[in-house]
């Protein structure tokens, strides 16, 4: 019930997605067109090249690196950039998409269109504070990292003279699971957390965080489950790209152009993927409103949903 | 006669004729293969909590020389890991291939002490002994220990040598040791060195009078050279051990005291290695008369079928291609993965490999250790090599087989990885790793090993041999190719053959075979890609097409970019679909060749078919007047795709 609630409100948002997606694609459009111009001037005049359309081969790519490697180094670290200015703007929008997502709830079929200035004018007064709650959950979550790598290491140094080497790794991803499992959940609850920021208009973030965790380990079959299920299924999307681009050989230019099609269709499915987690959320805080003291914060104004 | 009394006689009988089986073994071949130099009778007796070896040696040598002999220098290869100031360990800093020792303590370290030698019915040699470094002088090195005799051993003589000696096996790091409570014993017992009679193998010398001792300490990089001799070894471990070793199991008696003795016994084999575990998993096969046995850790034991069949494919192609493995059994030892340091090594029927839990089938990682640790079975142990002076010529020619062996039966651009898209061959890998060095004109890789610049000594050794051999064989085709290699070896094996030998087998045949088109000989081949360091770079720098009334001419500019001097073809196309071949002698800097045809020149090759597998840079051996913008595109839009999926990531964690 509120995962088909979720869907169809991200479905009615289906032009916020877009445009979402729209600029991913114009972000990513600053590694598209270096790339080829690189690629194509260091290609030069060279048949060799034409045997990467039917595959990697190692020669060709290994022979190349050496001699143009420092002039693709360039492009890798403007993708690393590009990647962190994009989580940023994700910030940014993520009081539009929520503002979006509430105006669609209980509308129906009269939901109103999307709108780029409505939508631009409610991220700005939500970045500070949903940049706090990323900047804590990184944070937390980096911290967790530490923590399950400082047990991989207690593991291998306890485990050196006893265990097996299947035994070892056995440990050691159990113990990685003892820490990626609270590390989900943190996310999770940061997305909880900007969701109670935004219908209480509070300003508090860790106190969010804070209300946000209690929420979803008290909720945490509907909670967790639900982003559990959305993350699983953003899995399954990229293993079934693998599985649908593996036989495509992109040979010439119609099979790059499908090649093309398929991944920007995983993107997008992975941006939908992203609101509908949002939505999720959304439609979960508003069922069990009551559960949740109020997040106070300079205005006393409640959003809807 | 009561019955006890009768049955007290009975087993007392069998008893009997169970040592005497012990004693004589069976041979294993009617005639024998090699010059058995050396013949040793070993009784050893491991102690698995002490890590320690006592042992009782009974070594026959026989004196196949001209000369007097006044003097005995034998092995003691453990001694490298006695402290840290043997040769061994400064020149390795503790490490090798990636493993530390670790810790430096009385633990980790091993150690080979004789604790008495005597000539049979003559001189005690006990106390006389003396080490020496021939090599540079460490007066704390300990790995040779020379033994002068009162009474010399003149030319046909025999001497035998009564020797007991204890050993402590070093924790491994460095192929031979323990790790809990695996055991990987390699060079372990005093071994003699090789006597080398005059004229034998001095490259480019004139004979000397005498011949000499070549008994190298123990290097960082060295591995080992010994003569061929026949082996009967008696094992003594604790009950529970699962032993493997070179060579054939003869017999196996129990012991009271919770041990048992396992004698066996190799003919024609240049060491003697062997393994104990109580874990290991016995998967046996067997390949026509070559039974395969492996030594499995139990968490690796879905793998042997890879190891099995791995070594299948090595058999059959050596067969084909080389020549005949004359053993009757191989033994493939996987040690745990905390003794990865015992892994990936060879001695006579007996390899050692590697693997990983849960390796995946596209990695072919144990598919590749053993058809390599295989493949020295020719190199090392048939040819017999000198792996101290002249390493290139077991591990290079073994890389260039693997290379051949992988590409042949996992494919040639998949063999050794063939994962989620990204595919590489073997070959392809040992050219890559070569020519993209730095400096791939870091040195030549004649010499001895410890004067290789030390982080080149494997690239140059293995990988640059495998490229310059795959190089000659794209010279002259693999048909000759294989005459050359198959010449080499039936002719030399169990000679310990060295540089020169291989080089006039290869005029030989190539003469034979392909007269002069090489000139008189292929020593210039040998003198650039050897003994010296020229690098291999031809560009196809330009086609240029004119009309000349109906017709074109077209002229195809060459450059020679590296030193390397090599016969090279260009291939032409054009427009009408006809191509020309044409011939270069691969030596002025820049060759530009004039055509005339009916149409234009589309594109041109350099050395179309990639013979020259030095060849730093095959993309820049191409030419083609439309480049086709499709690869860039379809890299562009991988890279693109990508950098999205990042920028997704790091979205979900905001």
């Amino acid at each position: 019930m509120i995962l088909k609630s979720a869907f169809q409100i991200t479905r009615r948002s289906f032009g916020m997605i877009l445009w979402l997606y729209g600029i991913n694609l114009v972000v990513s459009l600053l590694i598209l067109f270096p790339a080829y111009a690189t690629l194509k001037t260091e290609a030069g005049h060279s048949l060799e090249f034409v045997k990467l359309l039917d595959g990697f081969d190692a020669t060709v790519f290994t022979d190349f690196m050496h001699t143009s490697g420092k002039a693709v180094g360039p492009l890798l670290s403007v993708g690393r950039w590009l990647g962190l200015l994009y989580g940023v703007l994700s910030v940014f929008f993520t009081g539009g998409i929520l503002f979006q997502l509430s105006s669609v709830i209980g509308t129906g079929a009269k939901a109103p269109s999307f709108r780029l200035s409505s939508f631009l004018q409610s991220c700005g007064p939500y970045f500070w504070r949903f940049l706090r709650v990323s900047a804590l959950t990184t944070g937390l979550v980096i911290g967790l990292a530490v923590i399950g790598i400082l047990i991989a290491v207690v593991i291998v140094l306890a485990g050196e003279d006893s265990l097996n080497e299947q035994q070892m790794l056995v440990a050691i991803a159990a113990g990685f699971l003892l820490v990626g499992l609270p590390a989900t959940v943190l996310l999770c609850a940061g997305d909880y957390a900007r969701v109670l920021l935004f219908r209480h208009d509070g300003q508090r973030a860790i106190h969010a965080l804070k209300e946000a965790l209690r929420f979803v380990l008290r909720n945490g079959k509907t909670a967790y489950g639900l982003y559990g299920l959305l993350m699983g299924a953003g899995a399954i999307l990229f293993g079934l790209y693998f599985v649908i681009e593996a036989p495509i050989q992109a040979s010439g230019w119609l099979l790059i152009g499908l090649l093309f099609t398929l991944q920007q269709l995983l993107i997008f499915a992975r941006v939908w993927l992203k609101v509908g987690i949002l939505a999720t959320a959304l439609t979960v805080v508003a069922n069990r409103e009551a559960e949740l003291p109020a997040v106070m914060g300079e205005g006393s104004s409640t959003n809807p949903g | 006669m009561g019955y006890w009394r009768l049955f007290r006689r009975i087993a007392l009988a069998l008893l009997l004729v169970g040592q005497w089986g012990r004693g004589a073994a069976q041979s294993l071949f009617p005639q024998p293969l090699s010059p058995r130099i050396a013949k040793y009778q070993i009784e050893v007796r491991l102690n698995p909590d002490t890590k320690r070896l006592d042992g009782k040696e009974t070594l026959v040598w026989r004196n196949t020389s001209p000369d007097v002999i006044r003097e005995l220098p034998f092995h003691l290869y453990l001694n490298a890991f006695k402290n840290s100031q043997s040769t061994f360990m400064r020149e390795s800093g503790g490490q090798l291939r990636g493993v530390s020792i670790g810790e430096a303590n009385s633990e980790t370290f091993g150690w080979t002490d004789i604790r008495s030698i005597r000539v049979r019915d003559g001189e005690n040699l006990t106390g006389k002994g003396q080490f020496i470094q021939p090599d540079d002088n460490n007066r704390d090195d300990r790995t040779v220990m020379r033994f002068p005799l009162a009474k010399p051993i003149q030319p046909g003589e025999t001497i035998t040598l009564d020797l007991t000696f204890r050993a402590k096996l070093p924790k491994i790091f460095a192929r031979t040791g323990y790790d809990r409570d695996f055991f990987l014993v390699g060079q372990w017992f005093p071994k003699i060195g090789v006597y080398e009679a005059a004229g034998t193998r001095y490259r480019g010398s004139k004979p000397t009078q005498h011949g000499q001792w070549n008994c190298h300490q123990f290097h960082a990089n060295s591995e080992f050279f010994a003569d061929y001799g026949v082996y009967d070894v008696t094992i003594t471990t604790p009950n529970k051990y699962v032993i493997g070793a070179t060579g054939l199991l003869q017999n196996e008696t129990p012991n009271r005291n919770g041990t048992r003795t396992g004698h066996w016994h190799a003919e024609d084999v240049v060491d003697f290695a062997w393994t104990a575990s109580p874990y290991f998993k016995v998967v046996d096969s067997q390949w026509r008369q070559v039974k395969i046995r492996t030594l499995m850790q139990p968490e690796h034991q879905g793998q042997a079928g890879r190891h099995i069949e791995a070594a299948k494919a090595a058999l059959a192609y050596f067969d084909k291609n080389l020549g005949r493995y004359p053993f009757p059994n191989l033994t493939i030892v996987d040690p745990p993965f905390s003794a990865l340091g015992a892994g990936g090594m060879e001695y006579p029927t007996f390899i050692t490999v590697g693997t990983s839990w849960g390796m995946p089938a596209g990695l072919r990682m144990p598919e590749q250790t053993t058809i390599h640790e295989f493949g020295h079975q020719y190199f090392m142990q048939l040819l017999a090599t000198n792996e101290f002076e002249e390493a290139w010529m077991d591990e290079g020619f073994n890389q260039y087989y693997e290379g051949r062996i992988m590409d042949a039966t996992y494919g040639a651009k998949s063999s050794t990885v063939d994962l989620f898209g990204f595919r590489m061959g073997d070959l392809e890998t040992s050219r890559d790793q070569y020519v993209h060095l730095d400096n791939p004109a870091i040195s030549p890789a004649v010499g001895n090993v410890w004067d290789l610049p030390d982080a080149y000594y494997g690239t140059l050794t293995y990988l640059k041999t495998a490229t310059w051999l795959r190089t000659l064989e794209g010279l002259v085709g693999r048909p000759v190719m294989d005459e050359i290699m198959q010449t080499y070896f039936s002719r030399w094996r169990f000679k310990h053959p060295h540089a020169e030998d291989f080089i006039a087998i290869v005029n030989e045949v190539v003469g034979k075979r392909l007269g002069n088109r090489f000139g008189p000989s292929m020593q210039p081949f040998f003198d650039q890609v050897l003994y010296g360091t020229a690098i291999c770079d031809y560009e196809l720098h330009s086609v240029r097409n004119a009309k000349r009334g109906k017709l074109y001419e077209t002229t195809v500019t060459v450059y020679r970019r590296g030193d390397a001097q090599l016969p090279i073809e260009v291939l032409v196309h054009f427009e009408d679909g006809k191509q020309q071949r044409l011939a270069w002698d691969g030596k002025a800097p820049v060759r530009t060749f004039t055509l005339t045809h009916p149409a234009r020149a589309e594109w041109a090759r350099a050395d179309p078919q990639q013979k020259l597998y030095l060849d730093v840079n095959f993309n820049n051996n191409s030419y083609t007047l439309s480049p086709s913008t499709a690869p860039a595109a379809k890299y562009a839009a991988k890279l693109t795709f990508w950098v999205q999926n990042w920028m997704q990531w790091l979205a979900i964690f905001v």
